[in-house]
């Protein structure tokens, strides 16, 4: 409909002829200033959205950190993990089974992904898709871990886009900003979590630096 | 759907009168606007955030047409495909087009205001396709046949009980045969349901609350995940939207975000903001194959023109319905079409045309909450009184209506025949106070008298009053 392109374009034209165009040199946008340091602030933030935290000192710990949720919540020893980097560098205990590299299927209870920044100030989690990060993954099973470093913090979302075009330089399919679990209040107003997508988010906090 | 906002009146009288209604109203009301005063109690510079969105969206608008060339240019070049449509009828071929072509059955749908606007469902369900929406309040008013009553809690008018009711009604036969009538209950006898549907559908449509013009992405907020799972699993997904919500880049996204989820329902932010960038890439191994956007003008272009522009800053937050008094107690339905409350009183004239929506500026008591609360600093009542003008301009505005207005701006011009006409009337009121009967005759008193006492005058007006006065400089 490339007569319709044409037609609205042209009618924008006429209608913002008769106004000077506005520059956008002048704007800034203000960022809110944190009260703690990243750290705190994203844990607190997210644990006010109802999802849990939990802090580990290596990589090597991941597993054993999923191990022990899965066990807490009486859930099967299975989990679907993303080719993720931060988690090739984990141990996985023998008693849980681990899928690698598919995206996620209707009877997948836990998946456990990477995160590739996490927001301080709103305590969100930026996952990116692509090859090693199927997205069913985010939002199909039941329960969804997410581990990210704690040198991947960073306070604003601004501090983060940067990065990410550098990163890729197209950019990916599908960036999720994940705050919390899935919930919803379209009954009466009152908050229920586990609408559609994951009934409970865990975040692994991984400390220090990342090893090359 | 067909604008039935010549009603306004009668669909007034009837909520007013509905106390299901009226209970749904009431358990809202409150609390959406105490979650947002609680969100910007703890935001950090809320004011500049404010204006730096103003300024943002008005240099935008200023040079739409770049941007939304630029956002073309950027869907095409990761493989996706822009679509324009000058009217709702257009979109919704557009839609159609592509759902033969792919020879699609199941479509869900994720929430998108601009579908409603184009009636898409009607369309698609005409057409054959099962159609199943998949955020929790558009599915319940999907059972129950009814469109949205509020932009971003479309089923903020059901009670529990009437949800329960409608759930048994439609779900008994799918197996699911016992009433469920608690909040988690119903929540997941829902998610049961439409896992099925996300599963088995072969086209995803979704709105979007921005296109960044910097990466061709479409932008979703949102709290449940249906929206992610309705861009993800179907082969297709189709973004219905409109051309005023494209924005420059992504910290403009960033900033904006700070205002969205605070003024609708009071979170900082929702659990998801989804920024989608064309179809699948290679290697990809989930995500749709085609990735397609419809961008609607339907008026907008020529909103752009005139002295209704500053209504295309609108994020569709809710503010505005949430604060009104009018709103909370007629609900949305009333309104007669998809955009309901002060911003939908504007728009609606706007879009279905000032004939058959006279009553939607009218039904406004100018006392200015939406201005005060709304994120992008859209003066709303000034809006609806322009539309006012343009019915009374237009002739819609009642005859009797247009003489009163003329003969009061005759006086009003006139001060000192004003003084004497109100000092005349003061002292008449005063007189016929206590005989009813005769009050009633005047002409707009019986609306007034039908449900309440009328005051009784004093006799004077303000100004004797104030010119007798000890301390008065004359
Ligand atoms: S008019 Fe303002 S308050 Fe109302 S929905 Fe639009 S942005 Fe929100």
């Amino acid at each position: 409909m490339s007569k319709a392109r044409d037609s609205i374009l042209a009618t924008i034209r006429r209608a913002n002829g008769s106004f000077p165009q506005l520059t956008k040199d002048a704007i800034s946008w203000p960022q809110p200033r944190l009260n703690g340091g990243l750290a705190e602030n994203f844990v607190q933030s997210l644990k006010k959205a109802g999802a849990v935290v939990e802090k580990v000192s290596a990589e090597a710990g991941i597993g054993g950190c999923v191990s022990r949720y899965l066990q807490r919540e009486q859930l099967p020893s299975e989990v679907v993990v993303s080719d993720d980097e931060v988690l090739k560098l984990s141990d996985w205990p023998e008693l849980v089974t681990v899928h690698r590299g598919r995206p996620a299927t209707r009877n997948d209870k836990v998946s456990v992904t990477g995160a590739v920044h996490g927001i301080a100030e709103t305590g969100t989690l930026v996952l990116v898709s692509g090859e090693q990060n199927p997205t069913t993954l985010n939002f199909l099973p039941d329960h969804h871990i997410v581990v990210l470093r704690e040198s991947s913090l960073v306070a604003n979302t601004e501090d983060m886009w940067g990065t990410l075009r550098e990163r890729f330089p197209i950019f990916p399919r599908s960036v999720n900003l994940i705050s919390g679990p899935s919930k919803t209040a379209d009954v009466e107003q009152t908050l229920q979590l586990g609408a559609h997508g994951p009934r409970r988010l865990l975040v692994i906090l991984v400390k220090g630096e990342k090893i090359n | 759907m067909d604008s039935k906002a010549h009603k306004f009146r009668e669909n007034a009288k009837v909520a007013l009168l509905d106390p299901d209604l009226q209970r749904a109203l009431g358990k809202a009301r409150g609390g959406f606007v105490d979650a947002r005063t609680q969100a910007f109690s703890c935001l950090d510079r809320h004011a500049e955030i404010q204006d730096a969105a103003k300024q943002i969206k008005d240099h935008t608008l200023s040079v739409l047409d770049e941007y939304l060339v630029l956002f073309e240019k950027n869907v095409n070049k990761v493989g996706g495909k822009v679509h324009w449509a000058r009217t709702p009828a257009e979109a919704r071929k557009i839609v159609l087009d592509i759902c033969d072509d792919v020879d699609a059955r199941r479509i869900i749908k994720g929430k998108s205001m601009v579908s409603e606007e184009i009636a898409l469902n009607y369309a698609l369900e005409t057409a054959g396709y099962d159609v199943v929406e998949t955020d929790l309040g558009e599915y319940i008013i999907q059972l129950a046949g009814e469109p949205p009553s509020h932009i971003i809690a479309p089923a903020v008018h059901k009670t529990r009980q009437q949800i329960t009711d409608l759930f048994h009604k439609h779900h008994s036969r799918l197996g699911l045969k016992e009433r469920v009538t608690d909040i988690p209950d119903i929540v997941n006898e829902a998610r049961l349901v439409l896992r099925e549907a996300f599963l088995s559908a072969d086209v995803g449509i979704t709105g979007a609350n921005f296109l960044v013009a910097e990466t061709g992405s479409s932008v979703i907020v949102t709290n449940e995940g249906n929206g992610d799972l309705t861009n993800t699993l179907p082969g297709v997904h189709i973004v219905t939207t409109s051309i005023e919500k494209v924005i420059p880049t992504l910290e403009d996204l960033s900033g904006i975000l700070r205002l969205l989820a605070r003024n609708g329902t009071g979170q900082e932010i929702t659990s998801y903001t989804t920024l989608s960038t064309g179809p699948r890439r290679t290697g990809d191994k989930d995500g749709p194959s085609q990735y397609h956007v419809v961008l609607l003008d339907n008026g907008r272009s020529e909103m752009l023109a005139g002295e209704f522009k500053e209504m295309l800053r609108c994020i569709r937050c809710g503010a505005c319905l949430n604060h009104c008094p009018v709103y909370g107690a007629v609900g949305g339905h009333s309104y007669g079409w998809v955009y309901s409350g002060p911003m939908g009183a504007v728009l609606t004239p706007l879009m279905v045309g000032l004939d058959g929506t006279k009553d939607l500026p009218n039904a406004c008591t100018l006392n200015g909450r939406c201005a005060e609360v709304c994120p992008m600093s859209i003066p709303l009542p000034d809006l609806l009184r322009k539309i006012r003008v343009r019915q009374n301009e237009e002739r819609i505005t009642s005859v009797r209506a247009r003489w009163f207005m003329k003969a009061w701006g005759f006086l009003a011009c006139k001060p000192h025949l004003y003084g004497w006409c109100l000092r005349i009337l003061a002292w008449l009121l005063s007189w016929l106070w206590g005989k009813p009967h005769i009050l009633r005759l005047l002409p707009f008193v019986h609306e007034w008298t039908a449900t309440r006492e009328f005051p009784k005058s004093q006799g004077f007006t303000f100004q004797s009053a104030y010119r007798k006065a000890p301390n008065s400089h004359e």
